[in-house]
């Protein structure tokens, strides 16, 4: 109980009426900046950041939260209605979140989004409070190797992601992670495959190439079909989950938080994986009578949660080491910064209201989001029903501005264009964007802690395999791939043997 | 043979070329070892075995699967208007939003894109354009005040 | 570009022919600070408490614009190429400055395209090292190093950051070789020598405090040429054997090339009653940095000697961005 004492400090500091007000705010304007397509959460949050710094520092940072959680859930709205992810880890929530949106079931995907994460951030909050000294020096144990094979355990365990063929999805991440390559080399500075433009020294940003090749293709794509013009043609059934689909995403929510919960411990790559890991355990474990990837809560549900329990357990590393897991939490860093508060390894017994509030405060941030939400859902739905002739162009609208008002770039501003043609073309080749997206998010992490595993071994690639952790993962990733090839082995012989295929 | 996955095995196989190419200027080695190309050259490597592999699968696949796979998915035929229009309008946008601001560039792309479906009429699109503009107007700059332009230098005078 | 380049050059004309008298009732409207990095890093939020200061100095708003990227040579692009009538500022640092330059090819000659206002602050960096490798000061740091020649590394944060020059110079000064070993900033380079990964890594001392305070890291010197004031204790380069090794990062204010001298003038006084501000100070300190201001001579002087220092390590060192 006396370590759970320490949330109480927390809620003690945060809990006033006008803390509570500058979350509410908080959210709401994160939603509304976060909903709209073209504009990520990082951009979001980077838009409203400048908002917090008149506050005092406790409500600044309650503020942040808010924003934080708004601009987050904004995000997962927009990839479940109008198929954008505002960064990656939406991506597989666009995958049957946005199927069951088509299928009139909008209403319980956000729903079961807002939940999931509510649920998961409140366990997450609670193992902070038990276990956060003794976990803190997990992250201390991945250097570059073992980061590199849990990266490469990632990427191959997710290659079930899409619905065709093993090899489509492998080359799809491929592609992915070839796209991620633009931009400044870390190692020598060299701007790789930039073709001159400064704009481009950076990298393409993930908005450009999520806003493209989902969004716009998709809506090339919807252009096919001049009969049927709206985005759902069914009518929408129900604005909140059923009893049946709570008991159906129970497990996922479980599966979820715990996945998210101990990757969340590993700054960067395991926070990042969190969402895409959940998902193929999803597409294993999920036992509902919806495959995922054809519209299942489960495949909601259980990604939505691992990304807001690993939001909230990397809280650890990131106090205590000063590593965020993502541009979000570095901005918190700044923000605790500011105040004269420097991460590091006593800061929690040092500085427990602040370290304290933080936790408190994001959980709140995140209850007010569910507060906030669950009456909007019909007014997002609702949204759907606009003829799709003049929905299209909005979309189109929002993502022109979303991607100029944030990088200043016009070259961006094409690049949604060459990535929207790009999409279509790889829709009527049935290739899927999902997996690509996972590499063009992941690449950047394998390449950098490859590399850098060389440079610490002087060039000698043992060193993958010499260190346990590294050896281990890389082995389960062999093993996954093994396992992968075999069914195709098996289904071909039941081909051959005229055997009905029954899983 | 599956015609798909063939156009979609050369696709990739093209994809890599083109990529090696452009890559082709960057050094292999660094004084830190590895240099800036190597990953970039050894995934269009990867790609190219997974090209090949598809084409050749593609080739030797019997073709009655493809139905099969996605019953009813045919897809429509290609949407040259609106292929043309949707990808016409950030051109637009990128191409005017500096000298004459943001409120005619998202006006006169908004139109464009607008008109990439059939059925909406002028009438439809303008409205729909004029309704973004103002919309954008009232978001981006009176409530987050960002330092977007409306109205560029050219406009200014 | 070119196109945005021809107006802002016309818009830059017409400005030069009413710059004169225009300077005399400057400011009559809101001042842009171009930050060429994104909000909420410490470049950022300096830049932001000046300009709070600034707006009430001035009894204009200051407001703050980020154009970020290629380490920050879109920013310093953009503010040179703006209007010269006071009304855009460049908030640059030492990186933007002195080093770029000498690593990537810029749209913009800092000594041309520019005129210094003042410097705004200044940040040591503290040499620390994992506890582990067994050394305690300077002395028997470049002992070890040279009886173990390219054996030992260093964290950088990339290409041409402060924490990698600020070592490259180490070695040259100490005559050592050692290993870069290049991260993604400073903190994950801080935490890879927490973690044994790496040896050592020139950190920015208040980031580095709570870990040497535990122990995870030893502190050896700092890199300025008096003490630290969060880190009293530890000796400076020179007083550990080190002779003229002498950095710290800064960040300046500066002007499009052609801005008015009255209008300078001004700028530069006002940031000087800024930066001695109590309130200022004390933010300032909160977010690791030293407020410094100086007059435009002393910035110009600064910026000249320190190109020259990067450029002949750069190129001393055979840094070159391929």
């Amino acid at each position: 109980m006396e370590i759970l004492a320490g949330l109480g400090i927390g809620f003690n500091a945060v809990f006033s009426f006008e803390n509570l007000l500058y979350c509410l705010v908080g959210a709401i304007l994160g939603t509304a900046i976060g909903v709209l397509p073209g504009i990520g959460a990082t951009a979001t949050i980077a838009l409203l950041l400048p908002i917090t710094f008149a506050l005092d520092p406790l409500p600044a940072l309650i503020m942040l939260a808010g924003i934080y959680y708004g601009s987050q859930y904004g995000g997962s709205t927009t990839a479940i209605l109008v198929r954008i992810p505002g960064e990656g880890s939406s991506v597989v929530t666009a995958i049957d979140g946005y199927k069951m949106a088509q299928k009139g079931r909008a209403g319980p995907a956000l729903a079961t989004a807002a939940l999931g994460s509510l649920f998961a951030g409140t366990v997450a909050t609670f193992l902070i409070a038990l276990f956060a000294l003794p976990l803190s020096h997990l992250a201390l144990r991945f250097g570059a190797a073992e980061y590199f094979a849990l990266i490469v355990l990632g990427l191959v365990a997710s290659s079930t992601l899409a619905h065709g063929p093993v090899l489509k999805s492998l080359a799809m991440i491929i592609v992915g992670i070839m796209l991620s390559m633009v931009g400044t080399d870390l190692y020598t500075g060299s701007h790789r495959l930039t073709f001159g433009y400064m704009a481009l020294a950076d990298g393409i940003s993930f908005v450009v190439i999520s806003v493209g090749l989902f969004g716009i293709g998709e809506i090339i794509r919807n252009l096919e079909n001049t009969t049927q013009q709206d985005l759902t043609t069914t009518r929408v059934k129900g604005l909140f989950p059923t009893l049946r689909d709570f008991r159906l995403m129970t497990p996922s929510i479980l599966r979820g938080t715990a996945i998210g919960s101990f990757l969340g411990l590993l700054p960067g790559a395991g926070a990042t994986l969190s969402s895409f890991a959940s998902y193929s355990a999803e597409k294993r474990f999920a036992k509902g009578p919806v495959k995922v990837g054809d519209g299942a809560i489960e495949g909601v549900a259980g990604p939505e949660s691992a990304n807001n329990a690993a939001a909230q357990t990397s809280f650890i590393p990131m106090l205590t080491l000063g590593l965020p897991a993502n541009p979000v939490m570095a901005l918190m860093i700044g923000a605790l910064i500011i105040q004269g508060i420097r991460p590091g390894p006593t800061v929690i017994s040092s500085n427990p209201e602040l370290f304290w509030g933080l936790v408190a405060s994001m959980w709140i941030g995140n209850i007010f989001l569910v507060i906030l939400n669950l009456p909007l859902i019909g007014l997002w739905v609702r949204l759907l029903l606009i003829p799709y002739r003049y929905l299209f162009p909005a979309i189109i609208a929002f993502c022109m501005v979303g991607v100029y008002a944030v990088s200043l770039s016009t070259v961006e501003v094409v690049l949604v264009s060459f990535f929207g043609l790009m999409g279509y073309a790889l829709m009527r080749l049935r290739f899927e964007p999902a997996p690509l997206l996972m590499g063009f998010v992941l690449g950047p992490l394998l390449e950098e802690q490859f590399r850098r595993a060389l440079i610490i071994s002087r060039g000698d690639p043992l060193i993958f395999i010499e260190r346990p952790i590294s050896a281990g993962l890389l082995g389960c990733s062999l093993l996954a791939l093994v396992l992968m090839a075999l069914p195709g082995l098996r289904k071909k012989r039941n081909v051959v043997f005229q055997e009905p295929e029954s899983i | 043979m599956l015609k798909r996955d063939f156009a979609g095995g050369l696709t990739l196989l093209a994809f890599a070329g083109v990529y090696a190419l452009a890559a082709s200027n960057l050094s292999m080695t660094s004084s830190l070892g590895i240099g800036s190309g190597l990953f970039p050259m050894m995934l269009a490597g990867l790609l190219v075995l997974f090209g090949v592999a598809m084409t050749v699968q593609a080739l030797r696949a019997d073709p009655s699967s493809e139905e099969e796979e996605h019953p009813g998915e045919a897809g429509g035929p290609v949407p040259l208007r609106g292929i043309l229009l949707v990808a016409a309008a950030p051109l637009i946008f990128a191409l005017i939003v500096v000298p004459l601001g943001l409120a005619p560039a998202l006006g006169v792309s908004v139109f464009a894109a607008a008109l990439a479906n059939r059925t909406t009429t002028l009438v439809g699109a303008l409205g729909v354009s004029l309704a973004m503009v103002l919309f954008c107007l009232a978001l981006f700059r009176w409530m987050l005040g960002l330092p977007l332009q409306m109205f560029g230098p050219l406009l200014a005078f | 570009m070119i196109v945005r380049r021809t107006f802002l050059g016309l818009a830059a004309a017409a400005c030069i022919l009413t710059g004169a008298a225009a300077a005399q009732e400057w400011p009559s409207k809101p001042i842009t600070l171009v930050v060429p990095f994104a909000p909420g890093g410490a470049t950022d939020v300096s830049a932001r408490i000046l300009a709070d200061q600034l707006s009430k100095e001035l009894g204009q708003s200051v407001v703050v614009e980020n154009r970020t990227g290629a380490a920050g040579n879109i920013g310093v692009a953009y503010g040179a190429a703006a209007a010269p009538d006071g009304y855009t500022l460049l908030y640059a640092t030492m990186g933007t400055m002195t080093t770029n330059p000498h690593l990537y090819e810029t749209d913009f000659d800092v000594m041309e395209d520019l005129v210094p206002i003042s410097k705004t602050f200044e940040v040591d960096h503290v040499l620390v090292v994992r506890p582990s490798l067994g050394v305690d000061t300077l002395e028997e740091l470049i002992a070890l190093a040279k009886e173990k020649p390219e054996e030992l590394s260093y964290g950088s944060a990339g290409i041409g950051s402060s924490v990698q020059m600020f070592a490259v110079m180490l070695e040259m000064m100490a005559d050592i070789e050692m290993r870069q070993v290049p991260y993604k900033g400073s903190a994950e380079a801080r935490v890879a020598v927490v973690s044994g990964e790496v040896d050592m890594v020139m950190d920015s001392p208040p980031s580095a405090l709570p870990h040497i305070e535990s122990g995870e890291l030893v502190a050896i010197a700092v890199t300025n040429s008096r003490r630290n004031r969060t880190l009293p204790d530890v000796p400076t380069m020179q007083e550990a054997g080190l002779e003229g090794y002498e950095a710290a990062a800064w960040g300046a204010l500066m002007a499009p090339a052609g801005t008015p001298d009255e209008v300078i003038q001004k700028v530069s006084e006002a940031t000087q009653a800024a930066l001695a501000n109590e309130e200022v100070i004390n933010r300032y300190h909160d977010s690791g940095l030293d407020p410094v201001s100086s007059s435009p001579e002393e910035l110009r002087d600064l910026i000249i000697a320190d190109t020259k220092r990067w450029g002949e390590i750069v190129e001393a060192a055979g840094i070159r961005v391929e």
